[in-house]
């Protein structure tokens, strides 16, 4: 049976898996009877074959295998480490911190909801017409009962060293724990004192500023209405 | 044929760890059979082997992420190509671009082997020699390159890696032929030192 030859381009297509032993046994038969014709083409195998048998006995799935031998670690790693704020976010101890937060958030708030029922409403326009006022040394608004008030704190500067009765922390209405109530006691004074130094040019002492709260806090709240009542109606 | 069989059985094997929930198995398996295949086809494109184990890593998270919707209209070595391909060729086009503002210098000292771990005459010189192979393997033309690699160390038949390539298989074929005689004259300066 005559067995039909590969062109010389066909032959060259084939080459290379002739070399590698990947041809069907008939294609292979075929490859070998078309050989014969192509001196070159055997020459250019037999040079190929020289360079990959060397190469092939070289164990490169093994050198390959070094390189990336700590690859499958690393890439767990990353996983993990992917995963983790999830499982931060499920985790026992996050859901009691979130309980914990939102419960002292709605203490804090019932706590401050009646003072802020009492304090006033800012107008930018007053604040500034207040804060030019209060540049000046004369007092120009007289409120009953405030001049008894302010002259019961003492000025910082009087008391040069003498005791003071430092005014109850007004946390400690909801923290048993003092250390917390003091805490948030004097950012509270640092803040507020701060604000007023800043927005009022007023500089007032710490001191001052517990003798303050003291007062305030002795004050009935049927007077302290009245006050802030009084305080509304001022034209300034 | 039967290669064909077996990977898509392994292919399976995976698929069926990963979605009855056993995902680090299945990841561990993955990376494990295909890490050599991903390595090398980035290093062909980046020829820098510490970039080719980042892209590596890079590479099975994506795919690890998206295992999930891999069907298997086709093997998950062609879909691991595709995406080696995809962030290698980003990863290169953003190294050019930092180096065109020089944010970072391109390293090219990391392409040369280290041998000074060696110690045995013969393994330094085998060392050198498949070295000097891959380098011959990614100077070549990227469609010489690309089938040469995928015929000869991944055993993809022409017709898959024709649809990778978008190439036609006689196309292919004589590629193929001319990566071979390159790569032959290329390595047998080497040899015969």
């Amino acid at each position: 049976m005559d067995i039909k030859k590969f062109t010389y381009e066909e032959m060259q297509e084939y080459l290379p898996d002739y070399i590698f032993g990947r041809l069907a046994p008939e294609e292979r038969q075929r490859f070998e009877d078309t050989l014969t014709d192509f001196p070159d083409l055997q020459k250019e195998i037999a040079e190929v074959q020289k360079v990959f048998r060397k190469l092939e006995s070289m164990d490169f799935e093994n050198y390959v295998e070094r390189k990336t031998k700590n690859i499958p670690v690393k890439v767990t790693n990353r996983l993990q480490q992917k995963r983790q704020p999830l499982v931060f976010l499920s985790s026992r101890g996050f859901r009691t911190a979130v309980a914990s937060l939102g419960l002292l958030i709605i203490l804090l708030s019932l706590i401050f909801m009646p003072k802020q029922r009492n304090s006033l409403p800012i107008n930018p326009k007053t604040e500034e017409k207040q804060t030019a006022k209060l540049q000046n040394e004369e007092p120009l608004i007289k409120i009953e009962g405030m001049e008894e008030l302010v002259s019961s704190v003492p000025n910082a500067n009087d008391l040069n060293g003498a005791s003071v009765v430092v005014a109850p922390s007004i946390f400690e209405s909801f923290s048993k724990n003092s250390e917390i109530a003091t805490a948030l006691d004097s950012l509270m004074k640092e803040t507020l004192v701060s604000s007023l130094n800043t927005n009022s040019q007023i500089s007032i002492d710490l001191v001052s500023y517990s003798q303050l709260i003291n007062n305030l806090n002795q004050l009935d709240e049927s007077d302290f209405i009245e006050l802030i009542e009084e305080l509304q109606n001022v034209n300034i | 044929m039967f290669d064909w069989v077996l990977k898509l059985e392994a292919d399976k094997e995976i698929l069926q760890q990963f979605t009855e929930g056993n995902i680090e198995q299945a990841a561990l398996k993955l990376v494990k059979t295909y890490k050599n295949f991903v390595y090398l086809t980035a290093y062909r494109y980046l020829k820098n082997y510490d970039d080719a184990e980042d892209i590596t890593q890079e590479v099975f998270i994506k795919a690890l992420e998206k295992l999930k919707s891999f069907r298997l209209e086709s093997t998950i070595k062609t879909w691991l190509y595709r995406i080696t391909v995809n962030f290698s060729k980003n990863f290169l086009r953003k190294k050019a671009l930092y180096s065109f503002f020089s944010i970072d210098k391109l390293n090219d000292g990391d392409t040369e082997f280290d041998i000074a771990d060696t110690t045995k005459g013969t393994e330094i010189e085998y060392k050198e020699l498949e070295e000097k192979f891959l380098q011959a393997v990614a100077n070549l033309p990227e469609k010489q390159r690309e089938v040469f690699s995928l015929r000869y160390f991944d055993k993809l038949s022409f017709n898959e890696i024709s649809k990778l390539l978008g190439t036609s298989v006689g196309g292919l074929k004589a590629n193929y032929f001319y990566a071979v005689r390159k790569i032959a004259d290329e390595m047998k300066k080497y040899l015969e030192e």
